[in-house]
C-alpha cells in the first residue's frame, strides 16, 4: 500500500495528533517523542513532541521519515512460509493460524523431544534492550526452559566495551560524558551525533544512537573545546567547531590511549589523591606503559608525537573534561582500548565528577520477572559457551557467540534445532558473513519477525510480519525519571501484528498461559509498569507530556565511589586487573593491533596498501534499517567508500565511480566518495547496505562475497579472546570496476504468492 | 512585519533533518530534490582542511528573479513578502529554476511543476514556525520578524554580524547566515568556493553523493 501525500492544501487542523514515541532507533525503547498527524486512519506526517524532554520538539531525519517507514512498499503484510530450498527466496503466503500452528508444533516438538536448550532466541537492537520486548522475550525463552538467549549485538556492539569498562572502574553502567558541565569534550571515533541527532544530549546505553548535538553545541557556545579523534572530519567537527581534529589510523586507538597514559603518569599529571585512595596497580601500570611513548604511538597511529603529548596534557589539566567513545569500537584488540579509556578517566580525576564522565541513576526500573528459575539446572548447564569467563560473568544469562556458531556448524556439543529472531538481521550485521549464514542454514527451523524482508529472511522457514511501533498499542517507557507512553497511531497494515501480542499468543498456545497473563497484553503492560508506582490509566491521561517520577535520592550526587566500586576487587579501580589475571587474561592493557594492520602484517602492505574500516551508523540509516526509504536514500543512493582525493587520483578514480575493494579475506563493491577530510591511507565504508529502493529504481544488491557488505572483508576468526569481539579493520586495495549487476541470492526478495 | 530566517552555522551539524523533515511535512514524492538542500564543502588541504556544512533553502528574496522571469504569474511574492508558487498557474516551463541563482527552485517529479520553500505557509497561518526550524536537532535555525528590533532573530543578526549569501546578485534575501566570517577566514577563496558551489548546483532528481 502506498499512500499519496497530497496534503499540501490540507491544513493540519483536519488532522488528529497522536503523541507517541519514535520507531527510529528501536521499537521497544524510550525514544524521542513524536506527534503523529493522522487523517482518515492514515499517518500523514510527523513532527517532534515539544513536551518530550529528550528531544523537545526536535527530530532527526530517520524519525522524520516515519510515514515512509510505515507505508514502505517493502513492508511484510502477511506471514510467509518458505517453499523450496533455503536461500532461493521463494515464499508462500499463509494465514496466522497456519503459521502459529506450524511454529507451536516445531517449538513443542523441539522442547519435548530434543530438550529446551535446542531453542535459541535472537533479539536485535531493533526491539531494544531492557524494555518490555526484551523482558517478554526472555520470559518466553525461559518459560520454554531454554538458557540459550542468542543475540549478536552483545558481541559486536556495546556489550563488550561495557564489560571491560565495568571490570576496570565498576559502576552500574558506562560512565557517560557530562556534557552539560564539560569544558573539553573528546569525541573518540563516534559519529558525532549522527546516530539520532535529535536526542537532546541524553546518553543512554547506546551512546551513538542517543546522541547529543544540542548539548554539545550549547556547551561549545559557552566556550568549551571539542576534540575529534577520527580518521575522517565528521560533521560535528565542521563549521569551525573542532578545536583539534586528530585523524588517527583506524583500529589504533588503544595505542593513542596508552601513550596518553604514559605522558600523564610520566609528567605527574594524574590525580594523586584519587589514585592513592581509590586505585589499585598504579605502579604496575606505570611500568607497563613505560615503553608506550608518544613516539612509539606515532608510528602506529599516524598521529604526531607532540600532538599526542599535548592532547594528554590538555585532557589531564582541564578539570572538567569528558570523553565519549564510539559504543562499538569492534576490535580484536578491544581489551587494551576498552580498559585504557576508563583508566584515563580515572587517573586524571575525571570519574564521576562534574564535567567528566559520570554515572546517572534512573528513578525506577520497569519490568517483571523473566522466570530464570524455569530453566532447569540440567538445561542451564547446556548454555552454549557457559564455561567462558564472559558468560559466567553475566551469570550464564546468554549463549556465547563463537560457541553458537560452533554448535550450529559442527554440532558440538550439540546442534540447536530452532531459532526465533526478533528484529535482527544477523546475516548483514554479524561476522563472519559466511560462517553466520552457514550456521543459520544448519537450523532445522528458523522463524523471523520483522517489518520487511531482509538479508536473513532467505534463510528463514517462516517470516512473520511485525507491526511497527506506530501500529502497536500502549507501551510505557522510562528514561531517568520520565515516563512516556508509546501509543498506537494507526491500525496495523495488512495482517501485521504486534510482536508482543504474538508472543503472548504463542505462549498460550503452548500451554503456558498462566505465566503469560492468559494472553492479556494490557495485564502484562500493567505489571511491567508496576515498579514505577504509576498506573497505566494515569499514564494515559498525561497526553503528550508524560509523567515525571521523583528522582532517586542522591541521583545528582557525585563521587559516589564506595557505592560504584563495591563490586571491584578491594573496592578499587583496577589499573592492574586482578580478576583478569585470575582468569588467565592479560591484567594490563597491551596494544596488540588488529589481524591485518601496519604492525602485524607489514608484508601485506605491497598487495593491500590501504587501511579499511566502516562507520557504525549515520544520520540516514540505522544499521541495515531504513536504507530503503526514499527521503533518506535520496541523500546517498548507493553504498559508498570515502577516500582522500589524492588516493582517488593515485587509483584513477573519480567521484561516483564504482570500485572493487579487496582485502585478504574478500571483496566488495561500492561507489567512490571523495573527501578532503580523510586520511590518505584510509578507506571508510558503511555496513548495512543491500536493500534496493523501488521508488528510486534502485535494485537489491548481494551482501555476500563481491557484494556491498564490508563484513566480508574482515578476519572473522581472530577475536578478542575474552568477549569474542571481532575486528572491523583490515587492509585493502582498490580497483575501478563496472557497476555491479542487481541482486543475486542473499538480499531480500519480493514474496511470491505462488500458493494462494 | 518582514519574516526572515537566520542560519547559525556554529550549530548546523549537517544531519539532514531539515531536508527530510520538509519532505515529510509537505508530502513530497520520492525523487523530489526537495525545498532545502545541504551544501557540504571542504576548504583547504588535509590535514588543515576545514569542513563547512550549510542548509540552502529558498532565500525569500525581496527582488526575486523567479518572480521576474515567470511569464504566467505562477511565481509570486505575496503581500506578506513570502515568495511562493501558485501551482494552478504554473505550466512547468522551469524558467524559474534557471533564474534562481541559489538553485532553490526545483521541479516536482510528480506534477512537473515548480516547487519551493514558502516558510511553511500552512504553519504560519496557525502561528507556528516553519517545520525545519522546529525540528532542527542542532537548533541552528531562527525564524522571526526582521522588522521587530526586539525579535530574537534581529538581535542575533546584529550580535553575530550575520549576512546573506551572494549579495552581489542584489536579490535582497531574507535568509541570513551567521558565521560566514569564520568560513571566510578559513581560506582566502573560501567564500568564492562556497558561492560557486551554490550556483553550480544543478537541480536534479537524484542528488549527487555528498562529500566535498
Amino acid at each position: 500500500m502506498t499512500v499519496s501525500h497530497k496534503t499540501e492544501s490540507g491544513s493540519a487542523a483536519h488532522e488528529q495528533l497522536v503523541p507517541t514515541l519514535c520507531h527510529g532507533c528501536s521499537y521497544g525503547g524510550y525514544n524521542c517523542g513524536i506527534l503523529a498527524h493522522v487523517r482518515n486512519g492514515v499517518m500523514r506526517r510527523v513532527e517532534g513532541n515539544p513536551d518530550h524532554p529528550l528531544n523537545r520538539g526536535r527530530l532527526c531525519a530517520k524519525g522524520l521519515a516515519a510515514t515512509q517507514w510505515v507505508y514502505n512498499p517493502r513492508r511484510l503484510t502477511h506471514p510467509l512460509i518458505r517453499r523450496g530450498p533455503r536461500g532461493n527466496g521463494r515464499f508462500q503466503r499463509i494465514s496466522w493460524e497456519e503459521a502459529l500452528g506450524v511454529l507451536c508444533e516445531k517449538i513443542s516438538e523441539t522442547r519435548d523431544v530434543l530438550g529446551p536448550e535446542h531453542i535459541l532466541l535472537c533479539k536485535g537492537q531493533a526491539s531494544s534492550w531492557i524494555g518490555l520486548h526484551h523482558m517478554l522475550m526472555l520470559r518466553f525463552l525461559h518459560a520454554l526452559g531454554s538458557p540459550n538467549f542468542t543475540s549478536w549485538s552483545p558481541y559486536i556492539c556495546y556489550g563488550p566495551q561495557l564489560f571491560y569498562h565495568r571490570l576496570t572502574v565498576g559502576g552500574p553502567t558506562y560512565a557517560r560524558p557530562d556534557y552539560d558541565n564539560a569544558d573539553l569534550i573528546l569525541e573518540w571515533f563516534t559519529g558525532g551525533g549522527q546516530g539520532g541527532p535529535a536526542r537532546g544530549g541524553v546518553e543512554t546505553l547506546d551512546t551513538n544512537l542517543r546522541s547529543v548535538p544540542a548539548k554539545i553545541l550549547d556547551r561549545l557556545g559557552k566556550g568549551a573545546k571539542l576534540v575529534v579523534i577520527n580518521p575522517q572530519l565528521i560533521p560535528l567537527a565542521a563549521n569551525g567547531r573542532a578545536h583539534r581534529w586528530i585523524p588517527i589510523r583506524p583500529g589504533t586507538d588503544a595505542a593513542l590511549a596508552l601513550a596518553m597514559i604514559h605522558v600523564i603518569l610520566g609528567k605527574g599529571l594524574y590525580d594523586r589523591d584519587f589514585v592513592s585512595d581509590w586505585c589499585e596497580g598504579h605502579h604496575k601500570l606505570a611500568a607497563h606503559v613505560h615503553s608506550c611513548t608518544p613516539e612509539w604511538a606515532e608510528t602506529i597511529t599516524g598521529v604526531p608525537a607532540r600532538e599526542i603529548s599535548s592532547l594528554a596534557e590538555e585532557y589531564a589539566t582541564t578539570p572538567r573534561a569528558a570523553i565519549r567513545v564510539s559504543e562499538a569500537p569492534q576490535k580484536r584488540g578491544l581489551q587494551a582500548f576498552a580498559t585504557a579509556v576508563p583508566m584515563l578517566i580515572a587517573l586524571t580525576g575525571h570519574l564521576d565528577r562534574p564535567g567528566g564522565n559520570v554515572w546517572f541513576r534512573p528513578a525506577a526500573r520497569l519490568g517483571f520477572d523473566v522466570l530464570r528459575e524455569r530453566v532447569s539446572k540440567e538445561a542451564q548447564e547446556k548454555v552454549l559457551g557457559g564455561n567462558t569467563f564472559y558468560v559466567r560473568s553475566h551469570g550464564g544469562a546468554f549463549a556465547h557467540f563463537p560457541d553458537v556458531l560452533k554448535a550450529l556448524i559442527h554440532g558440538r556439543p550439540y546442534r540447536p534445532r530452532l531459532m526465533l529472531i526478533y528484529g535482527s538481521n544477523p546475516i548483514s550485521t554479524a561476522r563472519p558473513t559466511d560462517r553466520v549464514s552457514e550456521a543459520l542454514s544448519r537450523l532445522e527451523f528458523l522463524v523471523q519477525f520483522d517489518v520487511t524482508l531482509n538479508s536473513t529472511s532467505s534463510f528463514a522457514d517462516l517470516v512473520l510480519p511485525a507491526a511497527t511501533r506506530y501500529e502497536c498499542e500502549d507501551q510505557p517507557c522510562l528514561w531517568e525519571n520520565h515516563l512516556a507512553l508509546s501509543r498506537q497511531v494507526v491500525a496495523p497494515l495488512g495482517d501485521c501484528r504486534d510482536e508482543l501480542e504474538v508472543t503472548l499468543d504463542l505462549a498460550c498456545r503452548l500451554g503456558m498461559g498462566a505465566d503469560f497473563w492468559e494472553g492479556d497484553r494490557e495485564a502484562m503492560v500493567r505489571d511491567f509498569l508496576r515498579p514505577s508506582g504509576v498506573t497505566l490509566d494515569a499514564l494515559r491521561e498525561t497526553g503528550q507530556k508524560g509523567l515525571y517520577l521523583t528522582p532517586q535520592s542522591g541521583a545528582e550526587q557525585r563521587e559516589r565511589y564506595a557505592a560504584f566500586f563495591k563490586r571491584l576487587p578491594n573496592g578499587r579501580v583496577q589499573l592492574w586487573n586482578e580478576r583478569l589475571a585470575r582468569e588467565g587474561f592479560d591484567p594490563l592493557p597491551t596494544y596488540r593491533g588488529e589481524p591485518e594492520d601496519l604492525l602485524n602484517t607489514p608484508g601485506l602492505q605491497s598487495a593491500y596498501p590501504l587501511l579499511f574500516s566502516d562507520e557504525h551508523s549515520d544520520a540516514l540509516s540505522h544499521h541495515s534499517w531504513m536504507r530503503d526509504l526514499p527521503w533518506l536514500r535520496e541523500q546517498r543512493l548507493d553504498p559508498s567508500v570515502k577516500i582522500h582525493p589524492d588516493t582517488a587520483a593515485a587509483h584513477g578514480l573519480s567521484p561516483g565511480d564504482w570500485v572493487e575493494v579487496a582485502s585478504p579475506h574478500g571483496k566488495m563493491t561500492a561507489r567512490v566518495e571523495v573527501f578532503e577530510g580523510m586520511r590518505r591511507d584510509t578507506v571508510l565504508g558503511q555496513h548495512g547496505w543491500g536493500q534496493g529502493c523501488s521508488q528510486l529504481g534502485l535494485p537489491d544488491r548481494s551482501i555476500f562475497e563481491g557484494g556491498v557488505n564490508p563484513n566480508v572483508l574482515y578476519d572473522g576468526g581472530l577475536l578478542d579472546p575474552l568477549t569474542a569481539n571481532s575486528t572491523k579493520n583490515t587492509l585493502v586495495r582498490l580497483k575501478k570496476c563496472p557497476p555491479p549487476g542487481s541482486a543475486h541470492s542473499g538480499e531480500s526478495h519480493e514474496p511470491t504468492d505462488s500458493g494462494s | 512585519m518582514k519574516l526572515g530566517l537566520l542560519v547559525d552555522l556554529s550549530r548546523c551539524i549537517g544531519c539532514f533533518a531539515c531536508v527530510v523533515g520538509c519532505k515529510n511535512w509537505h508530502g513530497l514524492p520520492a525523487g523530489s530534490p526537495g525545498r532545502v538542500r545541504l551544501v557540504d564543502l571542504a576548504v583547504g588541504a588535509y590535514p588543515g582542511v576545514r569542513r563547512w556544512i550549510l542548509p540552502i533553502p529558498c532565500m525569500q528574496c525581496e527582488h526575486p528573479p523567479c518572480v521576474a522571469v515567470c511569464r504566467f504569474s505562477a511565481c509570486l511574492r505575496g503581500v506578506d513578502g513570502i515568495v511562493r508558487v501558485d501551482s494552478d498557474r504554473c505550466v512547468g516551463c522551469a524558467l524559474c529554476t534557471l533564474a534562481c541563482p541559489y538553485g532553490a527552485r526545483v521541479m516536482r517529479p510528480d506534477t512537473q511543476k515548480a516547487d519551493a520553500c514558502d516558510f511553511c505557509r500552512d504553519r504560519l497561518e496557525e502561528g507556528r514556525a516553519p517545520l525545519c526550524v522546529e525540528v532542527c536537532p542542532g537548533e541552528c535555525l531562527i525564524f522571526g520578524d526582521l522588522d521587530d528590533p526586539e525579535s530574537n532573530i534581529r538581535k542575533r543578526i546584529e550580535a553575530t554580524g550575520a549576512r546573506a549569501l551572494m549579495r552581489s546578485y542584489r536579490t535582497r534575501p531574507r535568509v541570513y547566515y551567521a558565521g560566514l566570517e569564520r568560513l571566510g577566514a578559513s581560506s582566502p577563496d573560501a567564500i568564492d568556493i562556497l558561492e560557486k558551489t551554490i550556483t553550480g548546483w544543478i537541480p536534479q532528481s537524484s542528488p549527487a553523493t555528498g562529500g566535498a
